[in-house]
């Protein structure tokens, strides 16, 4: 099992690398202007994917400058509103599609905690329509209400910057203390299995209790009985039990998965996006603020789409590669673990690499 | 189980890609930049300061302008405008300006602006500034002039009318600008990898480098 262990680790441990180490140099975060600060920083275009970042770079800048045209022409005519939100709607989805850390906690959140496709669609839409809302409020209170300056916006986009940066870093350090001492047992993160044979009701019991009593619940740790009447197939592994059936909505809401996944959701959903901001400001300037916020709303439904993509082929690669590896396998047990604890380092180390980015040039 | 390693490193790979695609990076522009140059010459003849004028596209310069005008007469004075021309050149010191000046491919200090300022008309901000050569100097074989941000936050294009003008410059000095070349992907990979403090750039990559920046080069007799 050396092999695949290290398949699978190797690469991990380079991409955090990549990520914290090699490119430390570019992260501290800045405006050149002061004002508008760029959406995230280092190298945009290096990597395997570099060519086609460049490509969607591109692609970004023809919908921006196609955008704020669009803006333009809905104080003349009606209609324009239909092109400015197609436009919008567009370039979120191309917005999404570029490098950013929101993907990167996303979909390592989903993959770690071992999530649902659905409950990963749920995630991607609150994060997406959560950017689009966080943006329009920033400019409804300062710019509309308060009169701020750009500068002052700028600095309280910081703010939220900051605080998206410092829930990434707990997330992952959350997901990691989960992993290393098996409270985050899947059966809380993943959904009761209908192979265990009992009914709707004890399944939810089955999961409760799980939450509250079972520290040791390593899923790989088959020699334990389970404090419940019922006796489960222990030699079965539960590295089905967390995704190969469809959720439960009840189980959505039990406290601490919920929570959880509202932080996963706010560390990438609490920062607003500066083209958003720039455009509702253009927006009000113009006295078109409504269309201002249709065009935001759009490219929030856009950014949605992409990223809930990407969170469906994550969790849905995973699911597949786990199957024909053999799910009755302790082995994939224990690497999958190894890959979770990994994946959840690596969240940890992004959120402080881009805290300390942020925060390098002191407070805003 | 020949299918489990292969199958799980695949999986571990496209697991590290996902994660590396959504790797931190600043990779578009929100800034639309049309710009003038302007070289200044002393009285012997030698290069005394690099001249900018960057007028922002419209969606931009309504979000600068945003809360400036305050005595709400509609218009944004000079005096109006003083606080932000100052935060934009402090913040544009962290990245050089944006403005490379060399002579035979050594770069010349420029110092911090001894004068700047914005002016805004029909709803769109134009920023002035100054940069003095640390030490005045003769333009030699080959001087050029860079204009562009290596992280693409910021669109430079150049104004197709006298993009660059010479004060004062020795009588046959001829400047000639050269636009950006489209986008070139491996170009682009090369010049980001190099941190943006650091502008002596291999051969090849400078090279490449003025295939993306807006390059100004000046011919002046010997």
């Amino acid at each position: 099992m050396n092999r695949p262990l290290s398949a699978i680790v190797t690469p991990l441990m380079a991409g955090a690398i990549w990520l914290t180490g090699a490119n430390g140099a570019a992260f501290a975060v800045q405006s050149p202007f002061g004002i508008a600060t760029p959406d995230s920083t280092g190298p945009a275009f290096t990597g395997p994917l570099g060519s086609f970042f460049v490509w969607v770079a591109l692609r970004q800048s023809e919908f921006y400058k196609a955008l704020t045209g669009a803006l333009d022409q809905v104080k003349h005519s009606g209609h324009a509103f239909i092109l400015l939100a197609g436009i919008s709607f567009l370039y979120g989805v191309f917005h999404a599609v570029g490098p950013g850390h929101g993907k990167a906690v996303i979909t390592s959140y989903l993959l770690v905690s071992r999530q649902t496709v659905k409950r990963g669609i749920v995630i991607a839409f609150f994060a997406a329509l959560m950017q689009g809302l966080v943006a329009i409020g920033v400019v409804l209170i300062a710019a509309a209400l308060l009169h701020a300056t750009a500068v002052s916006m700028t600095r309280a986009t910081d703010w939220f910057e900051i605080l998206s940066y410092g829930l990434v870093a707990a997330v992952g350090a959350w997901l990691l203390f989960t992993k290393l001492t098996g409270r985050g047992h899947h059966h809380h993160d993943g959904v009761a299995a209908d192979h265990h044979h009992h009914d709707q009701d004890h399944d939810h019991g089955h999961a409760h209790r799980h939450d509250h009593a079972h520290d040791h619940g390593h899923n790989h740790d088959h020699a334990h009985t389970h404090n419940h009447a019922h006796s489960h197939a222990h030699d079965e592994t539960c590295a089905s039990c967390g995704h190969s059936h469809a959720p439960d909505p009840k189980l959505l809401s039990r406290p601490l998965t919920a929570t959880r996944a509202w932080a996963a959701t706010l560390a990438v959903g609490i920062r607003p996006c500066s083209g958003a901001i720039i455009v509702l400001v253009f927006a009000l300037s113009q006295q078109l603020l409504l269309a201002g916020i249709g065009s935001v709303l759009a490219m929030s439904l856009g950014t949605f789409i992409t990223v809930s993509t990407l969170a469906v082929l994550a969790v849905s690669a995973k699911d597949v590669a786990l199957r024909i590896a053999g799910l009755e396998s302790t082995t994939t047990e224990r690497i999958m673990h190894v890959v979770e604890i990994a994946g959840a380092l690596l969240v940890l180390l992004l959120g402080l690499t881009l805290l300390g980015g942020a925060l390098q040039g002191g407070l805003p | 189980m020949p299918y489990f390693s292969q199958r799980l490193g695949l999986f571990g790979a496209a697991f590290a890609l996902l994660i590396a695609a959504g790797g931190p990076a600043r990779a578009h522009p929100h800034v639309f930049v049309d710009g003038r140059a302007e070289i200044i010459f002393d009285g012997h003849g030698r290069m005394t300061a690099v001249r900018n004028v960057w007028e922002f596209d419209r969606a931009f310069s309504a979000f600068a302008s945003q809360g400036l005008d305050k005595n709400g007469d509609g218009k944004l004075s000079a005096e109006e405008l003083a606080p932000l021309a100052k935060t934009n050149v402090e913040s544009l010191k962290h990245y050089g300006f944006f403005t490379v000046l060399s002579v035979g491919g050594k770069h010349l200090k420029l110092k911090f602006p001894d004068q700047y300022f914005l002016r805004s008309n029909a709803g769109q901000l134009t920023l002035f500034f100054q940069l003095p050569l640390e030490t005045p100097t003769a333009p030699g074989p080959s001087t050029t002039l860079e204009v562009y941000d290596p992280e693409y936050f910021v669109a430079f294009t150049f104004v197709k009318d006298k993009p660059i003008t010479l004060f004062a410059a020795p009588t046959g000095c001829v400047a000639a600008y050269h636009p950006p070349k489209p986008l070139n992907a491996s170009i682009m990979a090369q010049l980001a990898a190099v941190p943006v403090d650091q502008h002596d750039l291999p051969r090849a990559l400078r090279d490449a480098a003025l295939g993306l920046a807006n390059v100004f080069t000046m011919d002046c007799p010997p």
